[in-house]
């Protein structure tokens, strides 16, 4: 396998005939960093959800995001930060390295450089892609006894895919500086050493593990890695194991065994990592492979559950859903109730239809206020009123009728002697009567004899009570016949005007009393065009009347041709009228 | 004591009688009457009947009589107006009440087929264009919007009461851009043409809106041997009869040599507003 390996190796890549950077087992778009991985001894190509994928595996950063911080002094460190964005994740970092003074040979060499770096990722959780474009910054190489070399750019990219078969597993696989491209340090130009790494996380012990623990987590991870250094070939092993407790300790151990100059240099690391909340730090000794010195590295971190750059317009399909409207009534009548009665002249009809309605109360259009309100004065008849209200609003049409009666409003004189009374003898004795009584009470507590005093004030209560049962009864007797009065004007029988006042109990003339009858008898009205009698003139107030009544045959006149219409009405003469006009038999 | 009763009994006798004839004499009340016509078994029913609300609520009961404003006329001048959205439009409308003016509640116009608000208040305040104060006749003043398309365009008018009536009413404005050319005449209608004999050239040229926003009327005199687009004249010159009365005249000798026979003379007419017209005035050549 590891013969297969290195002839696929061999046939892939293409090998620079002379490279002083590769030659040694640099790179300088080596951007692997963080304190986690190296505590794994660098083997992290399998793994995911972690911001350090950034400086790994670019399928990884479909999963991860965050920032991150490692740094070992002020001119080792990285920086980098993940995102998601809704259609994949981005990151973006940089790295600065320098090795100082390590042997190649029996050389002192110094070398540093820094990097940028792009990179993307997306995919679902099982399978996703990515890429890392990467650009040197700058690069120095220092060769005891030769001038330093030195140069600005070069780019190189890396793609990734990882795959997670099982959830306790995943196997990642990253082609490093895929394109193999060149950069000039000083007079030579050399090609970035490709290469192929693949890796495998496996979760051990945990909660979605092999082995099932609520409390501890055991990792194991392994990286395989070749490609070309200069002229050779190389191949480096990465592994190591990380046992947590409760997610918040983190102890790793690595090895490493990595190319350099023309054999394999091994490595161990031991590193520590405390988790709090989104936060982590973690801390690794090791060995280095180029400077074969022992170095530690120290990151902080901060994964959140949303760390979100932007995220795309999301198609939303929008299901027309038309809103719930409650139609309100075409036409709603706030007033007047139906069987309505009324005194007044005049009925203010109120209510609501929808705005730009038209309403139209008996034919005539209403106006309508702009919220579909409206009120509109109708005058009314006397007697039975049938109010038309209807609304129309478009093809849409609703007709309500109201029954109003406009009962005769009569202001009988009697009545009001009668309240006056009331109010005069029977209120006043009361007021009266209160203060006699105080009066008594205040001599009793003084210990002055009051029999006579109360005795005379029982007569007066006696007396005052029949006052007031007298003027009641009156009263009643008096609203009884203001009923009837009403309704014999609302028929129309006796015109009086709202304003005149009813003496009921005054004598009535014959020609008034003809009047009514005729009226209550429904006996057609002729029109006068000359003197009806020689007492009666045409323009005499009750002539229809009693022209009426004479076609009729209800009346006869005496030989002196006369009718005394203004004279009062005798009894006999009454009895007579009501038996000629049917009233009694 | 036998004299005694005989005595009694004639004193109560005459006493009665006494009685009897001043119960004849007196007087029926009021009251008296509506009691007695009250308890009539037909009265009964009709009371009955009036305080029945499933009888008598037919048609007859709808009280026609309503509070409702009037609108005696409405009026639109210019009766043509350009869609120039700088014309001055007086709308004016005559409307009363019976309760009088001050139960007036407002006048409303509804002016969006001339592509303005549909709810413009008519004033009758002696201001913005409306002549006299409180004399019944409201006025808007308004401009037809620019694009609205020519034709007869209808306007709603509405005038409301604070008794809660509506009345409306309508008119319309004809939009036009263009104005219009009519009766277009030569006097005489007949002419020598040897360059000394005068002839009238006529036409009625009426613009939409202002007559003053009239830019040119002219005439093509080609076919007789003369300039093309001669200005026509409402001033009183050039053979102008009157100065103002929207007809256009200019005075011309027919050239020599102009072959005989019936000539039309274009006529077209511009205005402000790029709205243009053609037409034309016959001249026999003989």
């Amino acid at each position: 396998m590891k013969k297969f390996i290195l002839i696929l190796s061999f046939l892939m890549f293409s090998i620079c005939s002379y490279a002083l950077v590769s030659d040694i087992g640099l790179d300088p778009l080596d951007q692997t960093s963080g304190a986690k991985p190296l505590g794994l001894g660098g083997a992290f190509a399998g793994a995911s959800n972690d911001v350090n994928c950034l400086f790994y595996n670019p399928a990884s950063l479909a999963h991860s995001k965050g920032i991150i911080v490692t740094a070992k002094d002020i001119k080792n460190f990285s920086l980098g930060v993940a995102y998601e964005t809704g259609i994949g994740n981005f990151g973006v970092g940089t790295v600065y390295k320098d090795y100082e003074d390590f042997i190649v040979g029996t050389v002192k060499t110094k070398y540093e450089n820094s990097l940028a770096l792009f990179s993307y990722g997306t995919g679902p959780d099982w399978l996703s892609f990515g890429i890392t474009l990467k650009a040197v910054l700058s690069q120095r190489l220092s060769i005891a006894g030769s001038p330093d070399q030195s140069s600005i750019g070069g780019n190189d990219y890396d793609a990734g895919i990882l795959w997670k078969p099982v959830n306790y597993a995943s196997i990642g696989l990253i082609v490093r500086n895929a394109q193999n491209g060149s950069y000039k340090l000083g007079s030579s130009e050399e090609a970035f050493p490709r290469s192929t790494r693949a890796g495998i996380v496996l979760d051990l012990l945990g909660k979605n593990s092999i082995f099932h623990s609520d409390n501890f987590g055991l990792k194991a991870a392994l990286d395989s890695e070749s490609g070309n250094a200069g002229d050779s070939l190389k191949q480096n092993s990465f592994y190591g194991l990380e046992s947590s407790y409760n997610n918040w300790l983190f102890v790793r151990f690595g090895g490493s065994s990595i190319f350099k100059i023309d054999s394999n240099v091994a490595c161990s690391s031991f590193g520590l990592g405390f988790k709090y909340g989104d936060s982590e730090i973690d801390m690794v000794g090791l060995k280095d492979p180029i400077t074969e010195g022992q170095i530690s590295y120290v990151s902080l971190s901060y994964s959140p559950r949303e760390f979100v750059l932007f995220r795309p317009p999301v198609e939303v399909k929008t299901v027309e859903v038309k809103p719930v409207v409650v139609k309100k009534d075409l036409l709603r009548i706030d007033f007047p109730k139906d069987d309505y009665v009324t005194y007044d002249e005049n009925i203010i009809i109120s209510g609501e239809t929808r705005p730009k309605a038209v309403v139209l109360i008996n034919g005539v259009h209403a106006y309508v206020e702009s919220d579909g309100k409206f009120k509109a004065v109708q005058p009314l008849i006397s007697g039975k009123n049938l109010i038309e209200i209807s609304a129309a609003l478009n093809s849409e049409t609703k007709t309500t009728l109201r029954k109003v009666l406009k009962k005769a409003k009569v202001i009988i004189e009697e009545e009001k002697e009668v309240n006056i009374k009331i109010a005069q003898e029977v209120l006043s004795r009361e007021t009266e009567i209160t203060r006699k009584e105080e009066e008594i009470k205040k001599d009793k507590e003084k210990g002055v004899d009051v029999t006579q005093k109360e005795k005379v004030l029982v007569e007066e209560k006696t007396k005052a009570e029949e006052t007031k049962v007298k003027l009641q009864e009156e009263k009643k007797k008096i609203e009884e016949r203001k009923e009837k009065v009403e309704n014999l004007v609302t028929l129309g029988v006796i015109e009086v005007s709202p304003e005149a006042k009813f003496e009921i109990e005054a004598p009535i003339t014959r020609g008034e009393m003809i009047s009514w009858l005729v009226k209550a008898t429904g006996l057609a009205i002729p029109k006068v065009e000359e003197a009806v009698l020689i007492d009666v003139p045409k323009n005499h107030k009750y002539a229809p009347y009693i022209k009426a009544a004479l076609d009729a045959g209800y009346l006869t006149i005496g030989p002196d041709g006369k009718f005394r219409p203004d004279d009062p009405a005798k009894q006999e003469e009454g009895q007579a009228f009501f038996k000629a006009f049917g009233i009694v038999k | 004591m036998k004299k005694f009763i005989i005595l009694i009994a004639i004193f109560s006798a005459c006493f009665s009688c006494a009685f009897a004839e001043a119960e004849k004499d007196k007087s029926l009340t009021r009251a008296e009457v509506i009691d007695k016509i009250s308890t009539a078994d037909f009265f009964k029913k009709k009371i009955g009947d009036l305080l029945n609300w499933s009888v008598g609520y037919d048609i007859t009961k709808i009280n026609r009589t309503n509070l409702a404003p009037t609108i005696s006329w409405i009026r639109v001048i210019p009766p043509k107006a350009p869609p120039d959205d700088r014309t001055v439009v007086t709308l004016t409308a005559k409307v009363s009440d019976p309760s009088g003016l001050d139960n007036i509640r407002g006048v409303r116009a509804d002016l969006s087929a001339i592509d303005k608000l549909p709810n413009m208040m008519l004033v009758d305040t002696g201001l913005w264009g409306d002549i006299k104060s409180n004399d019944g006749i409201f006025t808007l003043q308004t401009n037809v919007s620019y694009g609205v398309q020519s034709g007869e365009k209808d306007i709603p008018v509405a005038v409301a009461n604070k008794s809660g009536w509506v009345a409306i009413g309508r008119t319309n404005v004809e939009v036009q851009s263009s104005p219009v050319i009519s009766d277009g005449k030569a006097a005489p209608p007949s002419v020598r043409a040897d360059g000394v004999t005068e002839v009238l050239l006529t036409a009625r040229v009426e613009n939409p809106g202002r007559q003053e926003d009239l830019k040119d009327a002219t005439v093509d005199l080609t076919s007789i041997g003369m300039e093309n687009n001669v200005r026509m004249w409402d001033d009183g010159s050039h053979g102008d009869i009157k100065a103002g009365d929207m007809t256009f005249s200019v005075s011309v000798m027919p050239k020599k040599g102009t072959g005989s026979g019936m000539k039309k003379l274009p006529v077209h007419a511009v205005n402000i507003f790029g709205g243009s017209s053609d037409g034309e005035i016959n001249l026999t050549v003989e």
